[in-house]
């Protein structure tokens, strides 16, 4: 990794380097049962592009994070008080890290792309059961996710289609996470058909987790029927004796008067069931090792341009299994040529002990201004 | 015998006003089509690729300005779009085949391509006057309206009026576009929604690029909203051979 990064940055001090990037600033408020935090950060995001030549591509991002209000967390402010958890804290603080930092060439048969690099895969706008890599924020589905250190090797095969070949290394191969997909298309369709094998939670039987080696299985599509865009996507394990896995179902439409409104369901069968969870979901799903806390879940959004520059939305997610919901307007406006602000509020529904209901409101204002 | 003859007379003066009446029907639609043959022959070359600046006004006289290239082929059914400024959307590629049925977006920071429906190209293209729909290519105003010429009252332009066929999906309910008589190059377009004059599209400071007629700025006004925004051609070439992959999901990403 670190030749890479010489050999990376060398390119980079040799050939002609686009600059640019963004800063971003954000301000958030919440309310719990019974406590309130002020917390936020200001980031600024550097970007490096070169391209050496027209079939190569260096790409890197350095981001600066400083934290301010509350640094100090507590995992028992968000978990319901039956779980009886005395303590479980962490702390962020202020950070700079080297994001992405890839090479990309283009050959005349293949693409190739080596380093940590930015990954997303699936036609899924709020879950991605195709993307073993990454995890969502439900409140910001389409924030930036962290780079993935990674090869990928992109085939393009048939009409259109591309096998795509993605291995991220660890420790041993074994380990090593890998995932193959072919996608194609089928009149206004575009399907994938993937495989993959990864070290993963599996269900242990007694509603916790152990860890192996899975192999999984699944495919997505996207297109669109009578002026509705549906699309679909899931990833299944392939143990007979150890069956789990995840679908995502979606559908959208664009109104002759620009309204736009979406819904997508979600079913995470690794998820906890009703009544069935322990601390373990909970620390499994705020590390991202699964992408839901129980199994079924329900997002969908109305979007609007109120005027040129300011859009409106409405987000609505919930966990169906035990009946609590966020309902969260957002307010985005387009201030000047590379400045957006936004400013969003989420009031929670639900029983105080149930995913989202532990949380009664917040509010985020977020600033960025790009370069 | 007399009555047959008269009746005879009557039957062929009945056909051939009948045959008059189709011929002039007939010369009318013909002659609605050859205009717009010529029309989209003439501002739809077989591929191009150039630079464009979009200027954006709104009715609060916020002013925008955008930058993207634009390539494409099969006279505008396939076209990829490429942002360079602002900041903002620098590297935001959209490809559009099929004239509009099928639109990929591409976000390079997460290097994610996304298909979206074609409702999608109801939508303003980056805050601008014109939906991502006026960009793909004008083969729709044969497959999914009816046209017809009207008188358009002026000397130098023809008028042709679109109405859209039973079942098909467009998002205008008429068009009308005048079209120059000497050129062929259209005038003026005239957008209509909800029996509402939307929007109108005019076509300013026409050049020939290898002996093509261009139309340098586009000027789009926004009746509703009363914003406007102005397409300026700051590079243009056609006749470009573009590799075979070119207008695919692996050329969005570079």
């Amino acid at each position: 990794m670190i030749l890479l990064i010489i050999f990376l940055f060398t390119v980079i001090a040799s050939a002609q380097v686009d600059i640019f990037g963004y800063y971003e600033s954000e301000y958030d408020h919440i309310q719990l049962a019974n406590k309130s935090y002020n917390f936020g950060y200001n980031k600024l995001r550097l970007d490096l592009e070169s391209r050496p030549n027209e079939n190569v591509m260096v790409g890197a991002n350095i981001n600066f994070q400083i934290f301010h209000g509350k640094q100090e967390w507590d995992i028992v402010d968000f978990i319901p008080e039956y779980l009886e958890i005395d303590s479980a804290s962490f702390s962020i603080s202020d950070s700079m890290y080297l994001d992405n930092i890839y090479l990309r060439t283009s050959f005349q048969r293949f693409d190739f792309t080596i380093g940590k690099q930015p990954i997303s895969l699936g036609t899924g706008y709020a879950w991605n059961p195709l993307d073993i890599f990454n995890r969502k924020d439900l409140i910001d589905p389409t924030y930036e996710q962290a780079g993935i250190n990674a090869l990928r090797m992109e085939i393009p095969v048939m009409d259109g289609g591309t096998l795509d070949i993605i291995i991220e290394p660890d420790s041993t191969w074994d380990m090593s996470s890998k995932l193959i997909q072919l996608k194609s298309s089928l009149g206004s369709f575009d399907f994938s058909l993937n495989g993959g094998n990864q070290y993963h939670l599996i269900p242990d039987g007694n509603s916790g987790y152990a860890y192996d080696h899975v192999f999984f299985g699944g495919g997505s599509i996207v297109g669109e029927l009578w002026e509705f865009g549906l699309w679909g996507e899931t990833l299944w394990s392939l143990a007979a004796d150890n069956n789990f896995g995840e679908v995502v179902f979606g559908i959208d439409h664009t109104f002759n008067n620009g309204v736009y409104l979406m819904t997508e369901y979600f079913h995470n069968s690794l998820g906890a069931e009703k009544n069935e969870v322990t601390f373990d979901h909970y620390l499994y799903n705020f590390s991202g090792e699964t992408h839901s806390l129980m199994q079924n879940y329900l997002f969908a959004m109305g979007m609007y341009n109120l005027t040129n520059y300011i859009s409106g939305s409405l987000l609505v997610f919930g966990n169906l299994d035990d009946q609590s919901f966020i309902l969260a307007p957002q307010l985005n406006w387009d201030a000047f040529e590379d400045v957006t602000l936004g400013a969003w509020v989420s009031q929670s529904f639900g029983e105080n002990n149930s995913e989202f209901g532990i949380q009664d409101l917040a509010l985020r204002f977020r600033l960025r201004a790009y370069f | 015998m007399k009555s047959y003859k008269i009746s005879k007379t009557v039957q062929a003066i009945f056909y051939l006003i009948l045959g008059i009446n189709s011929v002039v029907l007939f010369g009318a639609d013909l002659s609605a089509k050859t205009i717009l043959d010529s029309m989209t022959m003439v501002m739809q070359p077989i591929s191009s690729q150039g630079k464009m600046e979009q200027e954006i006004i709104t009715s609060s006289n916020i002013k925008r300005v955008f930058i993207f290239n634009y390539y494409s082929e099969e006279k505008g059914e396939n076209v990829l779009i490429r942002y360079i400024e602002p900041r903002k959307v620098r590297h935001n590629a959209f490809l559009i085949k099929n004239s509009g049925e099928d639109i990929w977006v591409y976000f390079p920071r997460t290097r994610r391509v996304r298909k979206l429906a074609s409702h999608a190209k109801k939508q303003k293209a980056q805050g601008s006057d014109f939906s991502y729909e006026d960009f793909s290519g004008s083969e729709e105003w044969k497959t999914d309206y009816r046209v017809k010429q009207r008188s358009s009252g002026e000397r130098k332009n023809y008028l042709l009026s679109f109405t859209p066929r039973i079942g098909a999906e467009t998002s205008y309910d008429s068009l009308k576009i005048y079209v120059n008589k000497l050129n062929y190059y259209p005038d003026r377009m005239l957008y209509y929604q909800d029996g509402v004059h939307l929007k109108t599209l005019n076509f300013q400071d026409v050049k020939e690029i290898q002996g093509i007629p261009t139309a340098m700025i586009m000027f789009m006004e926004n009746h509703l909203e009363e914003s406007q925004t102005t397409m300026r051609i700051l590079e243009m070439e056609y006749n470009v051979v573009f590799e075979q992959e070119f207008f695919t999901e692996r050329n969005l990403k570079k």
